[in-house]
């Protein structure tokens, strides 16, 4: 039985991280893809690295060392169920391979212990992403035994199994739920963008913090998180008093809460999975008067259609822009000086407006739906292909999704933080523009990307939305587009910051004309999944 | 309306798919393309279709170039690939309006085509269902109706009866002898020998890319079946 988990595991990791492709592949292009994937997740890596390292040794600066490893555990924790709970169910059931893998003789907890493998290869890679530089930067301050060294590495590979079940519990409870009703994507998206929001709430809010309360701030944070997450002051405990009775109490209920759901979620694997693929068919259609609409409206309606029958892409699409509006909210109820003490950002107050209409582009740059959009036709690919329709055509089609989904959010939060501070009416005109600058470029961004690399073999739609290379380029480029121009604010304090705000505008807005420009002159027949 | 003039395709890695191909299909045309499996009659079709590059030649359908003028060409042409992944989050009828609209069909033609295809494949009762609930058979009864909507002059089948039912297949072969009788051509790709003998009245034969034999069908066959014939040509090429 391990031995058949073990090999559907490697199965799945072959097609996640397309291994086997790159192996047996004779295209050329198609290696130096791989080469520059695996060149921007090392390069993503390596900047939340930095990241979370100034973050841990920002802690050790105000004296607070010893809230760091607690702390970290329970922000990845956090992140982990964050990240899990939007992709679990679509990894574990619905799966293209179902009717495949049962009609073996393959029990069912192989193929639910294989497929959470998967997602804790990935939930894996984050831990270490967090816990290594920040554990490393504890250590320097710290200067703690050989046993905490011993104790973390250990715990790294246990961090990810409880947070991973509690998220894959809460979207297999759901999944159960939706298999039953007819709307279930629309119930499976309102009940996730409400707990995304709720997370986001309970993460933001800070009760009555004052700034004169900020050098209390990370402990209050911390013990907030603590109360979100049950096991982080085990982990402290563990961690920085050295008490090994909570470090083995932590293995072990990382292991026996992973086995009591693998058992439950086996014992109904079969059941969900035949919910989920029975077909709702009247059959009872009668012919009436259709609507006629013109191509590009044909492939609109075509597109919102799917977008809107997947809530793993609405969901993973859709949650910059909902922060987006959150933060604006925020600000207008919050108070701009209240959410600097939130976000630990002394003087933001200052330069909230200079840098505002980036925020907005850097939450609207996180995703967007076109960088799947080419990708997610799958084996349909060849229905546009044989359209007698122009290139620009479909792409405006695609384009036109997220530029609905984008600019209603863009317009009510800058609205909303318009409100909330006084500015003149050129950082107002900002406010206003910059934001839908940026949504235009990664919105055509996005499509660049996924035409010059899709993937149309897929087994599961999640592949694409959450883990092919084109989105985690763009998310690459979108970071990297908000993050210059951010940075140049606080490096270059003598220059005006509209005016560097105004600069990268220009610069985008040229980059999206012409990148907009080239794709309109592509075939859509040369866009293929590299053999 | 089809010409196909020194067709080569090589994929990546250096095989031939197709290896200078020469073929044409007049108006009126009933034309099967057989094969065995990996001779290159899918990759023949998806060329003249539009939905695959290729090296050498060229392909011109009513005199208009696939390579130059490939919208036009798609304009005058229906193609369905032997296994059609049809939107599955669209209904039936909600594919078969794109397709309308896409194809610019009038209101009145596009209801009268879809009422009289639709009831002739027994599939009314089902196109407002999702695509996703359809047998295999149903969503190529239904592939083969957007086929037809906008009354191509090029019709391009590949494999059209595997998973249809036998009431299905006299229905689509009735409609293709219909359709060429109206001038348009159909080119299609077949392992049912029976039916390419009976139904054409020309046949292409094609082994590792290279177009072994062509001509009218009772030529071809004088006086054998058809399944003597491939076997000899294929056995000998």
């Amino acid at each position: 039985m391990l031995k058949q988990c073990l090999k559907l595991f490697k199965v799945q990791l072959l097609h996640m991280f397309q291994i086997n492709e790159i192996i047996h592949s004779k295209d050329k292009r198609k290696k130096r893809n791989a080469i520059l994937l695996a060149f921007t997740m090392i390069l993503l890596g390596l900047c939340l690295m930095l990241y979370v390292g100034i973050m841990a040794a920002s802690l050790s600066y105000i004296d607070m060392t010893s809230l760091i490893p607690g702390y970290m555990f329970a922000t990845t924790s956090v992140l982990t169920m964050v990240f899990t709970i939007f992709k679990a169910s679509s990894v574990l059931f619905g799966s293209k391979d179902y009717d495949l893998l049962t009609a073996m003789p393959i029990k069912p907890w192989v193929i639910v212990v294989s497929r959470f493998l998967t997602m804790y290869v990935s939930n894996l890679v984050l831990t270490l992403i967090t816990m290594i530089p920040s554990a490393l930067v504890y250590g320097i301050f710290a200067k703690p035994g050989f046993g905490f060294y011993l104790m973390t590495t250990l715990g790294l590979f246990f961090i990810p199994f409880i947070p991973m079940t509690l998220a894959t519990a809460v979207g297999a409870v759901v999944t159960g739920i939706s298999s039953r009703m007819k709307h279930r994507t629309l119930f499976v998206t309102v009940i996730s963008i409400f707990a995304t929001v709720g997370i986001i709430v309970l993460s933001l809010s800070s009760g009555n913090v004052t700034r004169e309360m900020i050098s209390d701030l990370t402990k209050i944070m911390t013990e907030q998180i603590n109360s979100m997450y049950f096991l982080a002051p085990l982990y402290t405990d563990a961690l920085v008093n050295g008490s090994l009775s909570s470090y083995i109490l932590f293995i072990f209920l990382s292991i026996i809460i992973f086995a009591i759901f693998v058992k439950l979620i086996s014992w109904k694997f079969n059941a969900i999975n035949s919910a989920l693929s029975s077909k709702t068919a009247k059959g009872n259609y009668v012919l009436k008067d259709l609507e006629i609409s013109s191509p590009l409206k044909a492939l609109y309606k075509k597109e919102m259609k799917r977008y809107l029958s997947s809530s793993l892409y609405v969901l993973n699409t859709g949650i910059g822009y909902i922060m987006m509006v959150i933060f604006a909210v925020a600000v207008l109820i919050v108070g701009i000086e209240k959410m600097e003490a939130v976000i630990e950002m002394p003087g933001l107050s200052k330069i909230f407006i200079s840098v505002a209409p980036i925020m907005l582009g850097m939450m609207a740059s996180i995703m967007t739906t076109t960088v799947s959009s080419i990708s997610i036709e799958g084996k349909q690919w060849w229905i546009a292909q044989s359209l007698p329709v122009k290139t620009k055509t479909v792409f405006d089609s695609k384009i036109l999704i997220n530029l609905t989904i984008a600019l209603p959010c863009s317009v009510i939060a800058s609205t909303l933080i318009a409100f909330a501070v006084s500015a003149t009416w050129l950082s107002l005109l900002l406010l206003y523009f910059v934001p839908v600058i940026y949504i235009l470029f990664t919105t055509i961004m996005g499509i660049t990307i996924n035409a010059h690399m899709p993937t149309f073999n897929w087994d599961n739609e999640a592949y694409v939305i959450k883990q092919s290379a084109p989105v985690l380029i763009a998310m690459l480029v979108g970071m990297s587009v908000a993050g210059i121009p951010i940075a140049l604010i606080f490096v270059l304090n003598n220059l005006s910051s509209e005016l560097i705000v105004v600069v990268v505008s220009v610069i985008l807005s040229l980059v999206t004309v012409v990148l907009y420009s080239k794709n309109n002159k592509m075939e859509l027949k040369l866009i293929q999944q590299q053999k | 309306m089809l010409s196909i003039k020194n067709l080569t395709k090589t994929y990546k890695g250096g095989k031939k798919a197709v290896d200078n191909l020469t073929l044409d299909i007049a108006a009126g045309d009933i034309y099967g393309f057989i094969g065995h499996n990996g001779a290159g009659k899918t990759t023949t079709i998806r060329a003249i279709a539009g939905v695959m590059e290729f090296d050498q030649g060229d392909i011109l359908i009513d005199g208009h170039s696939v390579k130059k003028e490939g919208i036009y060409c798609k304009s005058i042409t229906a193609y369905i690939p032997d296994n059609p992944d049809l939107y599955e989050h669209l209904t039936g009828i909600q594919y078969l309006n794109f397709i309308g609209d896409i194809f610019q069909i009038s209101k009145i033609e596009r209801e009268n085509k879809i009422k009289k295809y639709a009831d002739a494949f027994e599939i009314t009762s089902n196109l407002g269902d999702l695509i996703s609930s359809y047998s295999h058979g149903m969503k190529q009864k239904l592939a083969l109706i957007s086929a037809f909507l906008h009354s191509p002059k090029l019709l391009l089948l590949d494999e059209p009866f595997v998973g249809l039912d036998p009431m299905a297949a006299l229905v689509l072969k009735n409609t293709m002898r219909e359709m060429t009788k109206e001038g348009c051509a159909i080119f299609f790709s077949t392992h049912v020998l029976d039916v390419a003998e009976k139904l054409c009245n020309k046949i292409a034969i094609i082994k590792n890319g290279k177009l072994v034999a062509s001509g009218n069908t009772l030529e071809l066959t004088n006086g054998n079946s058809l399944e003597e014939v491939f076997m000899e040509v294929v056995e000998h090429a």
